[in-house]
């Protein structure tokens, strides 16, 4: 009598033992779909915006390292990143214009800046005696875990498919970093001159810089981020002197050529499972 | 097969002598009400009175026909039986001086109007008891619940029998001591009481006419008096419960005024209650027989709401004593210390402690700055406004003796009353600062709430109560961040501030229950069911035992209410007592509010939330 | 046989492992077995409780962590455990759901008493992320001696025996299965003027939540007549209710909420296609219970989903908005133009899934496992533990180890021989339902 082949249904009463394991058994295992050949130099390219993101958190660290330590006055600072900020806000206009891209309206950018700009010099008497009882040790310990969550918690976006939702959180924490340290400055003047400065290099900067990411300008990217880094690095030098900058260009080195490579290296170590019962991912076309 | 047999016939009398056992025949059971002689004309007796039927149970001493045989054994002083007989020997309950037995507890309730509310709003109670039932669900409960059984309604019937053994006896042999002439061989009647003997005496002497004349000219006299006492409280009342502006009367705003219209209340009200327990002393063996349920709360009632009275003016009258004697200590006590130097010199000092950190808690110094600054100026204020009009030493003086008249004719709870108004007005500025940095709290943590939906990018739909997911622009991120890292920054000071007052405001909380509590013990503790327990305490049945002595033989007792029920059963009754006031007072369906209140979890809940917190609401609830 | 059925997951929780083992226990009960079911304490329902039938609960009182399951405590359990197993006079300890600690605690002891264990699951896991590498490192631990497992689908097997290192033979398929009679269809409960789609489901986002509120709004456009009916509650419910709002579907789609599984046959008749967008499934429950309410079953063919029903009572398609829809549309087409007859469905669900079928075939597993099971030495044990990787193998010999001393001051302080035993309820004394 010739048996019925086994068929991986339910449904069917067959005649085979329960426990019956068919030679078919684990044929849609799949192994390693998702490894991909990643290249060396693509991956530098994205461990630069570690780089980046981390040079500007050092900026700011500097600057305010300067405005409270070296006396600088905290006007200077700002109306740089200011007029920077401006350059790159025409910029960002005539990108968008020429991509035929949706912009916000120049009369609603203006009003909103002007907004925050005012908020802020209103609450800079409040936001600058914020801490006054506060010791500065514990401010200083306090911002140097916000930087570090901040760096762990950025949303470091590589790839823009798709209308995701970059998560604030970074922004967030740069901010409030921004205030807690403005309320250890001298004067109202310093403490708003320096949170504006904080909304400009890790607020807007950031928001520029995936803009032009997006854009696909590489080049301009790259710039950008031999502007920032070099900068960074300069100011790390004239300020901290030699040793600092060897240990912070050594962390850099670290990140963006070290980093990549072990990260090829894990990639063999790899074993990945996938088959039927692996939750799928629905596709959804955007409308 | 049970014979029930009271314990007055278990004398001696009965020895070798021959008797017919009268009583009713309930199948199994067999309760023994009476005895009569043997005499070759009895064959059969048929007694039938309102719905209760005796008949001729059994022999005693002798055999006869069919009927059971019993004897009495000299010995031991017992009635023994066929072997299928167990005896159960019970003292017959003395109803006139409202002794009964109950299987169910017997409900401590002191208040008048609680059972009352509950009988007439009968059908909103309902609601309260949380059980909507859904008829398939009580028919599956019913599977799962005991059921009152036939052997249960046998044992009510029983105990009936038993508590109407007296009034049985009394009307069986009235009859039948007519006909057949043999009352003087009963041995019941020469057991009877001394003290029934000396009211009959007294009422043969009160039946001579011209005493009857004086008494009833008392007794007019009493009544014209009484008339106009309860027009006068009925006037006291109607006024102090005159609502005036909106929710509020004099009785819902101060303790002293709350407690007179009580006590008004209860002098209105104490005529009628003392006919209402006459009739209730007359009526209890006509509703024994009916079966209503008889219970002697109203008597608990009456008594105790005298006793509380008498006790009260006694205390009452120490107190004002204490007070006329040591009126300038008094006076210096509440002046100099309560008032300058706690209530403003020590809170002077706590809000400048508050002000330069606070056990070595770092705040902001602006702010605090500014809290202090305002506090300062409205105790300043305060100070002025209470020196100089209340408390100033001459009218204090005059306040004292007023408060001294005042216990005197109306007891102490007036003293404790007073005492509650004055604790209210003189902490009246540490409720508005608790009032004011509560608001300031609450307000505060729920901007940093609905900033910190802003940080997660939600907000709350107000339209729909739930929480929205929503892009915010990079401004109004911005704007959101600065200002809600400032109220994290400014949270620990206004929290220190409020924290301060929160626990100042429980302290006075805490004084002002501790007098409420003296205050409801003084108008509404059981003391006469404490008394009676005393006293006999087979006047409070809580239930009966069956203790076996022999294989034939058992006793059965009532077994008296324990103190530890006594309380229960009064807590419960101030319970519903409370639901049915707060319901009348404030329309609120849902009376579990009242359980949450005093719950230390929801005070701290409270408290942390920036909710006020309410103290026991006295004069609602009672 | 005396078998315990041990699971965080039971009533009042309503559920898919729930009803299996009611249902399995209930069944079981009527071949003759004795069936106690050990689970933790929900809220006040603390101590033992009997259903139906003498189906006796334990709701042993344990701190709920979370998603309903207790603390994962490698031995607390275990006194209490033991002494249900010896009371109950427990030959079989038949555990349920690999997230239930609860389970995966009582197979380790009953083993190290000496006891039969089964296994059965009743999810599918990935290998991805962290939570599921500790768990199915977990898995591996208990089902190291395990007797026999039990997997829901054949997908399911495959998943299980990747997950715990298994020998394939030792484990069989055994589906759910529906009381039929509880899911008739209802022919004259249907709006004939419409075409109306059921969704039934919790509304999480591995239930397709985001698939489902894409299609709806395109469908409803494809189509005058359609109306939906989404039952459930979950986190995307919100999501569901702003794509109402913003396409204005309030008289097209209804949103009841969440029901109970006894009302779900009421909301299911109602309908001529049920829709069900899940990204990873087991077995599928629901999609039987649709079939057997004579439902066309539109669905996404995830996981074991394919092998639930034969093609001519479903539609498959790729978890793909566009896909969906295009099988979506082409449903209705055939329902509207009278193509698919559904009155037979019913009876051939009847045929095909029944729980005392289930229960037979469980009660084979059970006779095989006593028959085959062999005592093994302590030595033994340790070393099928100890080949479990590194660090695992150390670790799961520690946790034998222990175990093992545990019984022993166990059998020390409270001996065997002092535990009540307790009294079986009388066979053959059943509460049978009524037919109608």
């Amino acid at each position: 009598m010739a048996r019925h082949p086994w068929k991986k249904l339910l449904w069917l009463k067959q005649d085979y033992a329960d426990n019956y394991t068919d030679s078919s058994f684990l044929s849609q295992l799949k192994k390693n779909t998702t490894v991909a050949n990643y290249s060396y130099f693509k991956l530098v390219n994205d461990f630069a915006l570690i780089v980046l993101h981390s040079s500007t958190i050092v900026l700011v660290s500097i600057v305010f390292y300067g405005v409270y330590h070296e006396n600088w006055n905290p006007v200077i600072p700002t109306l740089v990143s200011t007029s920077i900020t401006f350059i790159f806000w025409v910029v960002y206009m005539v990108i968008s214009y020429i991509n035929h891209l949706e912009v916000a309206s120049v009369v609603g950018t203006l009003k909103s800046s002007l907004l925050i700009l005012f908020i802020l010099l209103t609450l800079s008497p409040v936001l600058k005696s914020l801490t006054d009882s506060t010791s500065s040790d514990s401010i200083w310990a306090l911002s140097c875990w916000i930087c570090v969550v901040n760096v762990l918690f950025n949303d470091y976006v590589i790839e823009f498919s798709g209308a995701t939702h970059t998560s604030n959180l970074s922004k967030n924490l740069a901010l409030s970093n921004a205030i807690l340290l403005a309320s250890r400055l001298y004067s109202n003047l310093a403490a708003f001159s320096f949170i504006l400065f904080c909304i400009q290099v890790q607020g807007l900067f950031p928001m520029f810089n995936n803009f032009t990411r997006r854009c696909q300008m590489l080049a301009f990217h790259r710039f950008q981020l031999i502007a920032i880094v070099g900068g960074v690095n300069y100011l790390v030098y004239s300020i901290l002197g030699m040793s600092a900058l060897s240990c912070w260009a050594a962390l850099q080195g670290i990140i963006l050529f070290v980093g990549p490579s072990y990260f090829i290296r894990l990639q063999k170590y790899k074993e990945e499972l996938q088959g039927p019962w692996d939750p799928v991912k629905p596709r959804i076309s955007v409308a | 097969m049970l014979v029930f047999w009271p314990s007055d016939l278990l004398s001696p009398y009965y020895f070798n002598k021959k008797c017919y056992v009268v009583g009713s025949n309930l199948g199994d059971k067999i309760i023994v009400i009476t005895t009569l002689p043997y005499e070759d004309t009895i064959h059969e007796l048929k007694y039938k009175d309102d719905t209760l039927p005796l008949t001729i149970v059994a022999t005693l001493n002798f055999e006869k026909d069919s009927l059971l045989t019993l004897h009495y054994n000299a010995e031991e002083s017992t009635v023994i039986g066929p072997t299928y007989v167990t005896l159960v020997v019970f003292k017959p309950p003395d109803s006139s001086n409202l002794e009964y037995y109950s299987s169910l507890p017997i409900s401590i309730e002191i208040s008048w109007t609680s059972s009352k509310a509950l009988v007439s709003s009968g059908g909103s109670f309902r609601d309260l008891e949380d059980v909507e039932m859904v008829p398939d669900l009580a028919r599956k409960m019913e599977l799962h619940t005991l059921k009152r059984g036939s052997s249960d309604d046998s044992l009510m019937l029983v105990l009936k029998y038993i508590n109407l053994n007296n009034y049985l006896r009394s009307k069986f042999t009235k009859k039948y001591a007519n006909q057949l002439n043999y009352i003087d061989l009963c041995p019941w009647v020469f057991n009877e009481s001394l003290k029934s003997k000396l009211i009959k005496i007294l009422l043969s002497i009160l039946q001579g006419k011209s005493i009857t004349k004086v008494v009833q000219l008392l007794a007019l006299i009493t009544r014209i008096i009484f008339y106009f006492v309860q027009a006068w409280c009925l006037m006291v009342i109607k006024a102090l419960n005159y609502r005036f502006w909106g929710q509020y009367s004099l009785a819902s705003m101060s303790y002293f005024f709350h407690q007179w219209e009580k006590r008004s209340n209860q002098l209105y009200h104490l005529p009628s209650q003392y006919q209402k327990t006459k009739q209730a002393t007359k009526d209890s063996e006509i509703s024994l027989i009916t079966g209503t349920k008889f219970s002697p709360a109203e008597y608990i009632k009456l008594y105790n709401s005298l006793w509380l009275i008498f006790n009260d003016l006694v205390l009452g009258y120490v107190v004002a004593t204490y007070l006329w004697n040591n009126e300038s200590a008094a006076s210096k006590f509440v002046l100099d210390w309560l008032v300058s130097r706690v209530l403003i010199d020590k809170l002077n000092n706590v809000i400048i402690w508050l002000q330069h950190s606070p056990a070595g808690f770092k705040l902001n110094n602006e702010l605090c700055e500014f809290f202090g600054e305002m506090f300062s100026l409205v105790l300043s204020l305060w100070i002025h406004a209470v020196k100089h009009t209340l408390f100033n030493p001459k009218l204090f003086k005059l306040l004292i003796q007023m408060v001294a008249i005042a216990s005197v004719s109306g007891g102490v709870s007036f003293f404790i009353s007073i005492l509650l108004d004055l604790h209210t007005l003189v902490t009246f500025h540490i409720q508005s600062f608790y009032y004011t940095s509560m608001r300031l709290y609450h307000w505060q943590s729920n901007i940093i709430k609905s900033l910190f939906r802003l940080f997660c990018g939600k907000k709350y739909n107000i339209l729909r109560h739930r929480i929205d997911s929503n892009p915010y622009d990079f401004d109004e991120l911005l704007l959101g961040i600065i200002l809600f890292t400032i109220f994290i920054y400014l949270l620990p000071t206004v929290f220190a501030f409020y924290l301060t007052f929160a626990i100042m405001r429980l302290t006075c909380l805490a004084i002002g229950s501790i007098l409420v509590v003296f205050l409801i013990l003084l108008n509404y503790l059981p003391l006469i069911a404490f008394i009676v327990k005393l006293k006999d305490d087979r006047r409070l049945p809580g239930g009966i035992t069956l203790t076996s002595k022999s294989s034939q033989l058992l006793v059965l007792k009532s077994r008296p209410l324990t103190i530890t029920e006594i309380i229960q059963s009064y807590v419960y009754s101030i319970i519903l007592f409370n639901r049915v006031n707060f319901m009348n007072s404030q329309n609120y369906k849902d009376t579990s509010q009242l359980n949450w209140q005093l719950s230390p979890l929801v005070m701290v809940r409270k408290l942390l939330q920036g909710e006020i917190i309410e103290g026991i609401d006295y004069k609602t609830l009672f | 046989m005396n078998i315990a059925m041990v699971s965080d997951f039971f009533y009042p929780q309503p559920g898919g492992v729930e009803l299996h083992m009611y249902h399995l226990s209930q069944k079981l009960i009527d071949r003759g077995h004795s069936v106690v079911v050990i689970t933790h304490s929900y809220g006040g329902r603390t101590g033992v409780r009997v259903l139906t039938n003498g189906l006796k609960v334990y709701y042993i009182p344990f701190a709920v962590v979370m998603m309903q399951c207790t603390l994962p405590a490698v031995f607390s359990a275990f006194p209490i455990l033991r002494n249900i197993f010896i009371r109950e006079n427990i030959e079989i300890v038949h555990g349920h759901g690999s997230l239930s600690f609860l389970c995966l605690e009582a197979i380790m002891h009953a083993k190290t008493m000496g006891l039969k264990t089964i296994f059965t699951d009743h999810s599918l896991f990935g290998f991805a992320t962290v939570s599921s590498i500790v768990g199915n490192k977990l898995l591996t631990f208990t089902l190291t001696e395990i007797g026999h497992v039990i997997c829901v689908s054949h997908t399911c097997k495959e998943n299980t025996v990747l997950r715990s290192s298994l020998d394939p033979n030792k484990a069989s398929v055994i589906p759910n299965a529906v009381v039929a009679s509880d899911f008739t269809p209802e022919p004259n409960f249907r709006d004939e003027n419409t075409i109306t789609i059921v969704i039934i489901s919790r509304l999480f986002p591995n239930k397709g939540a985001d698939l489902l509120t894409a299609i709806i709004p395109r469908i409803c456009a494809y189509h005058e007549k359609i109306r939906f009916i989404i039952a459930g509650d979950g986190p995307k419910f919100i999501d569901f209710e702003q794509m109402v709002e913003k396409y204005q579907l309030q008289d097209k789609v209804q949103l009841i909420g969440s029901i109970k599984h006894e009302e779900v046959r009421n909301v299911m008749v109602k309908g001529h296609i049920y829709l069900h967008a899940s990204l990873t499934e087991a077995f599928g429950t629901v999609l039987v219970e649709a079939a057997s309410c004579g439902l066309f079953v539109v669905t996404t063919n995830v996981g074991g989903i394919p092998e639930v029903l034969p093609n001519h009572m479903t539609a498959y398609a790729l978890p793909e908005e566009e896909s969906i829809v295009s099988a979506l549309t082409s449903a209705i087409d055939k329902i509207s133009a009278g193509k698919i007859h559904t009155s037979g469905f019913h009876n051939q669900v009847k045929e095909m899934y029944d729980w005392r079928d289930v229960a037979q075939r469980t009660e084979l597993v059970y006779i095989n496992v006593k028959r085959t099971t062999k005592p093994t030495t302590t030595l033994e044990r340790i070393k099928k533990y100890y080949i479990h990787g590194f660090w695992g193998g150390k670790l799961f010999v520690l946790c034998l180890v222990v175990d093992i001393f545990i019984l022993t001051v166990l059998d020390f302080w409270y001996p065997r021989d002092k535990i009540d035993r307790a009294a079986k309820w009388p066979h053959g004394q059943k509460y049978a339902k009524p037919q109608s």
